[in-house]
């Protein structure tokens, strides 16, 4: 047996049993559920009164007509946003897991080495991040559809799923620093800071005009139409892919060569 | 003469200003049930995950069948079972599935190998309980079923009995003598709980401060550890001076009693009753009293409570 397909065997049983996968899941679909009674309350203004302090959230927020334009526009928004928070929380679990619950030392002196162990741990992320995505995805555009959203075309989804795929796959490549610092941290809280201070820090990027030039701001500037002062180019993508490759192999030799006390 | 197994080499930790070991040579040979004494703190456990490849030495080098343990080195994993401190399992999967994931990691083709640990480790009650429902035996017990599963030709164990009840902790103690007697696997046990170690161990290793201050076969214990004879008479001063006029060299102990090292007394403690009898001082108290490997492993790291 290789030490790939048996570590990933290991690493899906601990995902499937989890409660925490299946309450990612569930806070995606929210969240999109959420997106569309936003869009309904925007089609439907009148009734924005009965649904107390989410009607008139609603009501605040405007993105332009309500169409599959804008809908779409803000759903690419949203993924950047919460797939921040919600690709790294999914790291933050699979590696800070292990020393939360005290079991990384019965996986370090095994026969399928720290490596394959590191790469199952990575790819499990990653796929878990992946049916995240295609959950919001569908079912944010069947909310829309339920909420009766005007201007619905084949052409307006098509060049959505192209967007929101590329902002989707920069945000999950940034998991690997926040796995490493769940290592690092040996838990959760650690990483959770780092989350809550990228979010901070991408926003004020955005501000002072460094947005593309700072990992964490990436996905969102992808996610919004370009301007002529804030729009990605070839470093841009450079600097995201060596934060996600130097995540790697910091996690990678943290596993390797650090103590494990 | 019978195959080093697991040797160190001069091995030392420090972390930062603190040595947890120092300079810590042994060798454990096939088929030995290697006990390893020591007070908390006195460097067990870093020892056990030196020899585990979960941290680096500072300097020295430990070795399993000749290989040198290292991080990358996953091929002498296959051979070892191990158990360090407190086992702790996935919480939310079962017993079953806990041994599943161990499985897998360990590479067994055969797929019935976690039904069977269940059975040798009295499991089959649990198999389906979620781990954080486990009592402490019974997460204990899991732990071990993890360190056997494989049929290691080599087990690591740091206090493995913690938390078991009386009966578990006999029924382990048998199960190991059985893997060492009948299947030759080298057993390398540490524990602060000196009885259990002195029931089992082949070999015992004391290690205080980082050092290995004694290291000998079990079966020498008894002439290793000092004997005394005590006395107890009506008047213990005329009693004193009773034996000292026979040639005894003897004191009186802080309780009051008459103590005699004297190789002569020891052997024959029945000619001195025969004498304080006929000085009209007969024993109340007469008793050879033998050091156990307590008072010896006291006595070893220089605490109080041994013989002396």
């Amino acid at each position: 047996m290789k030490s790939f397909p048996v570590s990933f065997l290991a690493e899906t049983l601990k995902i499937r049993k989890s409660n925490v996968f299946w309450l990612s899941i569930l806070f995606f679909v929210f969240v999109s559920a959420m997106m569309g009674l936003l869009m309904f309350i925007q089609i439907h203004p009148e009734i924005s009164g009965k649904f107390g302090i989410v009607g008139t959230k609603a009501s605040i927020m405007r993105f332009g007509e309500p169409g599959w334009i804008n809908y779409t526009a803000f759903l690419n928004q949203a993924i950047a946003a919460i797939g921040a928070v919600g690709y790294g929380f999914v790291a933050s679990w699979i590696f800070g897991r292990e020393f939360s619950d005290k079991t990384i030392k019965d996986i370090l002196a095994l026969p399928v080495s720290r490596s394959y162990i590191i790469l199952t741990k990575f790819t499990a992320t990653v796929i878990w991040c992946i049916i995240l995505s295609i959950i919001f995805f569908a079912t944010s555009i069947g909310f829309g559809r339920l909420a009766g959203i005007p201007g619905w075309s084949g052409q307006i989804i098509l060049k959505f799923a192209k967007t929101y795929t590329e902002v989707s796959l920069l945000s999950i490549l940034l998991c690997t620093p926040v796995a490493f610092l769940a290592s690092y941290g040996r838990g959760y809280l650690l990483p959770f800071a780092f989350i809550i201070l990228t979010l901070m820090l991408a926003n004020f990027s955005g501000l002072v005009g460094l947005g593309p030039y700072f990992p964490w701001a990436i996905p969102g500037i992808l996610s919004t139409p370009p301007t002529e002062d804030m729009k990605l180019n070839t470093a841009s993508y450079f600097i995201l892919i060596l934060t996600s490759v130097s995540g790697y192999f910091a996690t990678l030799a943290f596993w390797r060569f650090a103590d494990h006390k | 003469m019978m195959r080093e197994i697991i040797r160190t080499e001069k091995l030392t930790k420090h972390f930062r200003k603190a040595q947890a070991v120092n300079d810590l040579s042994i060798n454990i040979r096939e088929g030995e049930i290697y006990g390893f004494l020591g007070l908390n703190g006195a460097g067990k456990t870093t020892t056990i995950r030196m020899l585990l490849g979960l941290i680096k030495p500072t300097s020295g080098t430990s070795y399993i069948f000749d290989n040198v343990v290292k991080s990358g080195e996953n091929e002498i994993f296959k051979k070892i079972g191990y158990l360090v401190e407190v086992p702790y399992s996935y919480p939310e999967l079962t017993v079953r599935e806990n041994l599943e994931i161990i499985r897998l990691l360990r590479f067994i083709p055969e797929t019935d190998a976690v039904e069977k640990i269940i059975d040798k480790l009295h499991l089959r009650e649990y198999a389906d309980r979620k781990a954080r429902n486990l009592s402490q035996g019974n997460s204990q017990r899991l732990g071990l079923a993890k360190a056997l599963i494989h049929n290691p030709q080599i087990l690591i164990l740091d206090e493995p009995t913690n938390g078991l009840d009386p009966a578990g902790i006999v029924e382990i103690r048998e199960f190991l003598k059985d893997l060492s007697k009948n299947y030759g696997v080298t057993i390398f046990i540490s524990s602060h709980i000196l009885g259990e170690i002195s029931r089992l161990a082949t070999r015992i290793g004391i290690i205080n401060d980082g050092r290995l201050m004694q290291e000998f076969n079990a079966d020498h214990l008894e002439q290793i550890c000092k004997k005394q004879l005590k006395i107890n008479t009506g008047d213990n001063r005329s009693a004193l001076s009773v034996l000292s006029e026979n040639g005894f060299s003897a004191v009186i102990n802080e309780s009051g009693e008459i103590e005699i090292k004297d190789g002569n007394a020891l052997n024959h403690p029945e000619e001195l009753a025969k004498m304080l009898v006929y000085a009209g001082l007969p024993p109340m108290l007469l008793k050879v009293e033998e050091e156990d490997l307590e008072s010896y492993f006291l006595r070893t790291i220089g605490m109080e409570g041994a013989i002396k």
